[in-house]
């Protein structure tokens, strides 16, 4: 099957063809909103931070808002901020402009004088935009220019047996072929990152495996909190894992089996090919929006017990190896492998179907988010706000 | 004769899944590489746990997921449960912690 996505003039490959409406921080959200409302042919996002943060929050929210206007899942971008944010509107800009030369709107709330004159200019641009996003025509591209993000989330005893090993067959097949995945979700690490880490290309590599986990399991202790003790916990054991490096392990394996190439920061821009890992939360929509961020541009999450949630600017498909699960959810669960759990299917075959399904999406058929139009959007913190 | 089944996930695992519930004595089959391999179940295993695919020496590995997921804790015989009674972690963690 042939893949087919747009050509973008800053040399990336888009496989979808948004006009997104981005707020710099929270004040600005609404206007983004009512925004869209007026414009439907856009999407928008909440941006619950931008200010009233710590310096180090407020540069993962524009690294974070930044990456999501230079995904090449977006046309063009319209952004909305308030105009007194810590994430200032041209600093954000200045570091999209670095990265891209697309279409991008600017509307401050405070110069317009208020948030109905703000609206108005920004729709009428916004539709401007949507007029031009119209004319691309998609192309055949290789796989060099896809990056597959992956998640796992409301896992069960079906993600560790089934559904992340077919998920991670299916990113061995993508970097054979010349692409790209991530595995993320460093929380989900401990205990097999010894493991993990001997996968890794070069000495710095390996050492960065470390030093995530390490790090994460600092952050965590100065609340108290250790993700180590009492793991696996009894409803584990009861479910048949036995040690901490297998529950661990049952999650790593969604990245499949290749060497790892690199370690990239929160919604850092992957520009390696093959297995990288990226430093996010477990926490599901957090995660997805760091890999988005960092330019992938479809996921594929595994889910034992189901969930709903999507991306704005990215196709996130839901798979599942319990068969209740897809019966109770198939609103929100684009995939079914529970097939390799009853003995119907190999972990091949269903790698095999999954990955036809992944080249479907990327050429344009909707996953069930999509249809739904949910745009979860959530950015890690490092503490509290101010 | 009808077998149990079970999975093998990675093709150099010690350990296979069980798809349902085996009795002492039951056969299962397993697919290795397209291989069917058939093993005798030498205690009952409950849904989801592991059986040994291979005998595996005290104090050495068990993979899963083709990786080593703790050390047999004594000798187990290829067809046996494996869980807490026969597999430890191996403790090995980024704040040396023992």
């Amino acid at each position: 099957m042939r893949l087919m996505g747009y050509r973008r003039a800053d040399g990336r490959i888009g496989f979808r063809n948004h006009v997104l409406i981005v707020p710099t921080c929270a004040c600005s959200s609404e206007t983004c909103r009512k925004v869209a409302e007026l414009v439907p042919a856009c999407v928008s996002i909440v941006n619950q931070n931008g200010c009233g943060e710590v310096e180090q929050n407020t540069a993962i929210t524009r690294e974070v808002t930044a990456g999501l206007i230079i995904n090449p899942n977006v046309f063009g971008a319209v952004v909305i901020g308030l105009g007194c944010e810590q994430n200032e509107i041209d600093v954000l800009l200045e570091v999209v402009r670095a990265k891209t030369g697309k279409t991008v709107g600017r509307f401050v709330i405070q110069e317009e004088g208020g948030t109905a004159e703000t609206i108005r200019k920004a729709a009428l641009f916004a539709e401007e935009l949507v007029r031009q996003a119209s004319l691309c025509i998609r192309e055949e591209v290789d796989f060099s220019g896809l990056i597959l993000g992956t998640e796992c989330g409301g896992s069960d005893t079906t993600s560790g047996l089934a559904a992340n090993p077919v998920l991670g067959r299916v990113c061995d097949r993508l970097i054979d072929l010349g692409g790209t995945a991530i595995l993320s979700e460093t929380t989900e690490f401990i205990g097999a990152e010894h493991l993990l880490a001997a996968r890794g290309r070069t000495k710095e590599v390996r050492e960065d495996i470390l030093r995530i986990v390490q790090d994460y399991e600092k952050h965590l202790l100065i609340t108290g909190n250790s993700l180590r003790n009492g793991q696996p916990g009894p409803g584990n054991k009861k479910g048949g894992i036995t040690t901490l490096e297998e529950k661990s392990l049952g999650c790593i394996h969604k990245g499949g089996t290749r060497p790892i190439e690199e370690v990239v920061e929160y919604g850092r821009e992957i520009r390696k090919k093959g297995l990288i890992i990226m430093d996010t939360p477990g926490y599901d929509i957090a995660s997805v929006t760091g890999m988005v961020a960092g330019g992938c541009q479809l996921v594929v999450f595994t889910t034992g017990r189901g969930t709903p949630t999507g991306n704005a600017i990215a196709p996130v498909i839901k798979m599942t190896a319990n068969y209740e699960t897809y019966q109770k959810m198939g609103e929100n669960t684009d995939l079914d492998v529970s097939g390799v759990v009853s003995n119907k299917e190999t972990l091949e075959e269903a790698a095999d179907r999954v990955l036809q399904e992944v080249i479907r999406v990327a050429n344009g058929a909707l996953s069930k988010a999509e249809i739904l139009g949910f745009s979860d959007i959530c950015m890690k913190r490092l503490c509290n706000y101010i | 004769m009808i077998h149990k089944s079970a999975l093998l996930i990675h093709p150099d695992d010690t350990a296979a899944i069980v798809l349902e519930e085996v009795k002492k004595g039951e056969t299962i089959m397993v697919s290795r590489e397209n291989r069917p391999i058939t093993i005798t179940a030498l205690d009952p295993i409950p849904v989801y746990h592991k059986i040994a695919f291979q005998n595996v020496g005290k104090g050495e590995k068990v993979k899963k997921y083709g990786e080593q997921i703790g050390v047999a804790s004594v000798a187990i015989q290829k067809g046996e449960h494996i869980h807490e009674h026969n597999l430890v972690s191996v403790r090995d963690n980024c704040l040396g912690e023992q």
